[in-house]
């Protein structure tokens, strides 16, 4: 799994690519929680750009679960966006819409997460 | 009190096996080569010399010297001289003869290697002495006649005569020293011989010169001789070189040493010595143009010109006279065609020599061979690495030919070759007594890893065995309860696993069917799976409540203790068995697909939340729907509905309702559904082992009453 990070304007865009399973998780893990403490101590949110991950699994959900957990501790925010069909649906039945806010662009993720609470 | 479980005693390594080992034995070829090389320095004879003569002696032996002159002619008393002339000693004034007539040929020089050190018996004032009283007469007319030690003095004196004189090792002086000789400078580094052999005064006092006649054998071999040495006090030249003095009437010789001799020279000849003093004779084959025979000289028989200008040495080869030496060619010669053959050898600069830089540089060899070894060896397989000792062995082989062959000197192979091969030899051993130390270690790591395996797969057995045992049978609640048919399996991707699926009956004439699935796999989500299970019925029997209700209380208690942040999603679905009214709630489950008898298919996907424990005070939503009799319900985990095949694809859930909107399976029994979902998903993995584990469950509602 490859993570490249960008930023627009006050925002860190974190951009996975490939299969996020058992076995690139806690990759993931350890790049994206970090980044939501330290995004969240410089006034800054996070946006998941999932253009590029054609499957989560269980594993994967642990790990936006966590990053859903640490945002809210550390009054961060953070947001997904882009999904693939199959991740979508993935997100429909897990329901995780409602544990990440989910965006259709990457843009309208951005402008989600700097407007003000 | 607890001790640590026994290792088997072999396993342990010894000390030395690990010493030797250390570094694949490789501090121990340097410290071997180190001191290999320390004595390969040391001087001569130094360690081995048996093996580097005998290398020596079959360079000479391959290749012996070619003889390109022929500066010395032998004047043999062979057994054909014997047999004309008589038994030997010769009366002296047939030696003197033999002198004058070889004299008459005009040699550059005439050596001797004979030695009169008593007077000769059968000179005739002797035989007079012994007649007197038989034959008065006779005895007084013999008296007349010359000695014959004086004919043969004269005879010396006329000629370019150089007399052999014998070094001994006993300190006898048979023949003062001549006192002829002065030297200049401060002494030198020659050998000494304690005692001298001489001829008699008479006779040793008329020759023009005096030469060694020493060849001393090494074990029985003659390989480098004394070309100049101390004899009874006087620094004296062997025999050859006293005659290249005497034939280029030159007065003096020098001997040049710094820390041993160099060289020595006569005139304009400059011989190359040892350090000792000693010269190593290049060897050409016995050759008997070398020799003329002493009889036929006598009778006048002889080539006439075949001794103008050349050195004349005269000695004994007759066989039975023993004066015969093994040479380093393995030849039994003449004493005296080793002296021709010096001769030659300084004639033609022939000379072989083993320079004072031999030593090291074959130390040098050896170590360079030695780096090369300690570095592959340990690392090579040992085909490869005896393929490198093959050419260390040959190399040093041919290049001590060649510094033979191409410039006559004397180089080692054998040292280096054996040095090499000890040390090879070592390091195999280090390396595989190391592989035997990891082979060890590596069984009896294993031997320790299977026994854990075995305890933890015994132990993970029993909690498979513990697991399915809390998963309720189909036939322990169907029999007191005709309304629902079931179906329901669960297999584990690992000995255990965190699917459930729960159904029992609820007061009020409810059944409650609930499937779920704990994020992650094995042992963790199996513990954790087993808390939902337990807190999710007493939810739902404690309370009497709705689905909602149950996920609301279940997701609360595992929030309360979740340290590993697990997560579960479960989905549970209460039948009014009076009505077929359904209400259900999922907390992120793969939705529960309604089959109707029609067999229209509808995804009851209406309500309910994200899984439990991912947010701790979600209010979950009920849903509801109503089932006809014979619809049949079917929830299953994502273990199924992402089966793959070998290509990586998913079953994916269209499949599952292609498969259950099927004609053919309308109006079917859950059982025999669930079986045909079963072998279809089987089919489609196509033996790939599943990744996940799989959970399915199939309800039906058989109708009121």
């Amino acid at each position: 799994m490859e993570l490249t990070e960008r930023r627009a304007g006050k925002t860190v865009v974190l951009a996975p690519a490939g299969r996020i399973d058992m076995a690139t998780a806690d990759q993931f893990r350890e790049r994206l929680i970090p980044l939501i403490s330290s995004a969240a101590a410089g006034g800054e949110s996070v946006v998941l750009d999932f253009s590029g991950v054609d499957y989560i699994s269980s594993a994967g959900l642990r790990v936006l679960m966590l990053a859903a957990k640490e945002a809210r501790s550390s009054g961060g925010k953070i947001a997904v966006a882009a999904l693939q069909p199959l991740v979508n649906e993935i997100f429909q039945i897990s329901r995780f819409d409602k544990v990440v806010a989910c965006h259709v662009g990457v843009n309208d993720a951005v402008a989600a997460v700097s407007a003000p609470a | 009190m607890a001790s640590p479980p026994d290792r088997p005693a072999a396993a342990a390594p010894v000390a030395w096996r690990r010493w030797l080992a250390s570094g694949r034995g490789r501090w121990l070829g340097i410290l071997l080569s180190a001191l290999f090389a320390a004595v390969m320095l040391i001087p001569d004879p130094g360690p081995l010399p048996a093996m580097r003569l005998a290398a020596f002696d079959y360079y000479q032996v391959w290749l012996p010297r070619v003889r390109q002159s022929a500066p010395a002619v032998i004047v043999a008393v062979d057994d054909e001289s014997l047999t004309r002339v008589g038994q030997w000693p010769w009366p002296r004034d047939v030696i003197a003869r033999l002198i004058d007539r070889i004299a008459a040929r005009q040699p550059a020089a005439i050596a001797l290697d004979l030695l009169f050190t008593e007077p000769d018996r059968s000179s005739p004032e002797r035989i007079a002495l012994a007649l007197r009283k038989r034959d008065p007469a006779a005895a007084d007319q013999l008296a007349k006649l010359r000695p014959n030690d004086e004919l043969l003095a004269e005879s010396i004196r006329r000629a370019p005569v150089v007399l052999g004189v014998a070094g001994i090792e006993q300190p006898i002086d048979r023949g003062a020293s001549s006192g002829a000789v002065t030297v200049v400078g401060p002494e030198m580094p020659l050998y000494r011989y304690t005692g001298v052999l001489r001829s008699l005064p008479l006779i040793d006092s008329e020759a023009r010169g005096h030469g060694m006649i020493n060849a001393e054998p090494e074990r029985g071999i003659v390989r480098r001789v004394p070309i100049v040495a101390y004899v009874g006090g006087e620094p004296m030249l062997t025999l050859a070189l006293e005659s290249f003095r005497i034939a280029a009437s030159v007065r003096s010789f020098n001997v040049s040493h710094e820390r041993g001799v160099a060289h020595v020279q006569i005139g304009d000849i400059v011989v190359p010595a040892q350090a000792d003093g000693r010269a190593w004779i290049h060897f050409s084959k016995h050759d008997p143009s070398r020799f003329v025979s002493a009889a036929d000289v006598l009778d006048g028989r002889d080539v006439p010109d075949l001794l103008e200008g050349k050195i004349a040495m005269v000695g004994v080869t007759a066989l039975a006279l023993l004066d015969q030496h093994t040479t380093a060619r393995g030849e039994q010669l003449p004493g005296i065609e080793i002296h021709a053959q010096l001769v030659e050898n300084v004639f033609e600069g022939a000379l072989l020599s083993r320079p004072p830089w031999a030593r090291p540089v074959e130390a040098l060899a050896f170590l360079f061979a030695a780096a090369v070894l300690i570095m592959t060896v340990p690392s090579v397989r040992p085909r490869r690495s005896f393929t490198i000792l093959l050419v260390c062995w040959l190399t040093f082989a041919l290049a001590g030919f060649a510094a033979y062959a191409w410039g006559r000197t004397l180089l080692d192979p054998t040292a280096p070759i054996a040095g090499v091969t000890v040390l090879y030899g070592l390091m195999l051993a280090a390396t595989l007594v190391g592989l035997d130390l990891q082979r060890r270690q590596l069984s009896a790591r294993l031997a320790t890893e299977r026994e854990a395996a075995a305890r933890v797969t015994g132990e993970l057995e029993a909690a498979r065995r513990i697991q399915m045992g809390m998963l309720p049978t189909r036939d322990s609640v169907l029999k007191t309860e005709r309304r629902v048919e079931l179906f329901a399996m669960m297999s584990a991707a690992r000995e255990v696993g965190g699917d459930l699926y729960d159904f029992f009956p609820l007061p009020d004439e409810r059944f409650l069917v609930l499937v779920g699935d704990v994020s992650g796999k094995g042992l963790p989500a199996a513990m954790f799976m087993a808390v939902s299970k337990a807190l999710a019925k007493s939810a739902a029997m404690r309370r009497n409540a709705g689905p909602a209700d149950l996920m609301t209380t279940v997701n609360e208690e595992l929030s309360r203790e979740n340290p590993e942040q697990m997560f579960v999603t479960m989905v549970a679905l209460v039948i009014d068995l009076k009505t077929g009214d359904l209400v259900y709630c999922n907390a992120g489950h793969e939705p529960p697909i309604l089959t109707r008898r029609s067999g229209e298919t509808v995804l009851l996907d209406d309500g309910g939340g994200p899984p439990l424990c991912v947010i701790e005070d979600y209010p979950y939503e009920e849903a509801r729907a109503r089932l006809e009799p014979r619809d049949v319900l079917v929830l299953a985990s994502d273990g199924f509905t992402e089966a793959m095949n070998r290509t990586g694809a998913l079953y994916g859930r269209e499949r599952l309702r292609a498969l259950l909107e099927s004609p053919v399976r309308r109006g079917v029994d859950p059982t025999v559904l669930g079986h045909e979902i079963v072998a279809a998903i089987k089919a489609f993995e196509a033996g790939s082992e599943p990744a996940d584990d799989q959970t399915l469950l199939l309800v039906s509602w058989r109708g009121g009453i």
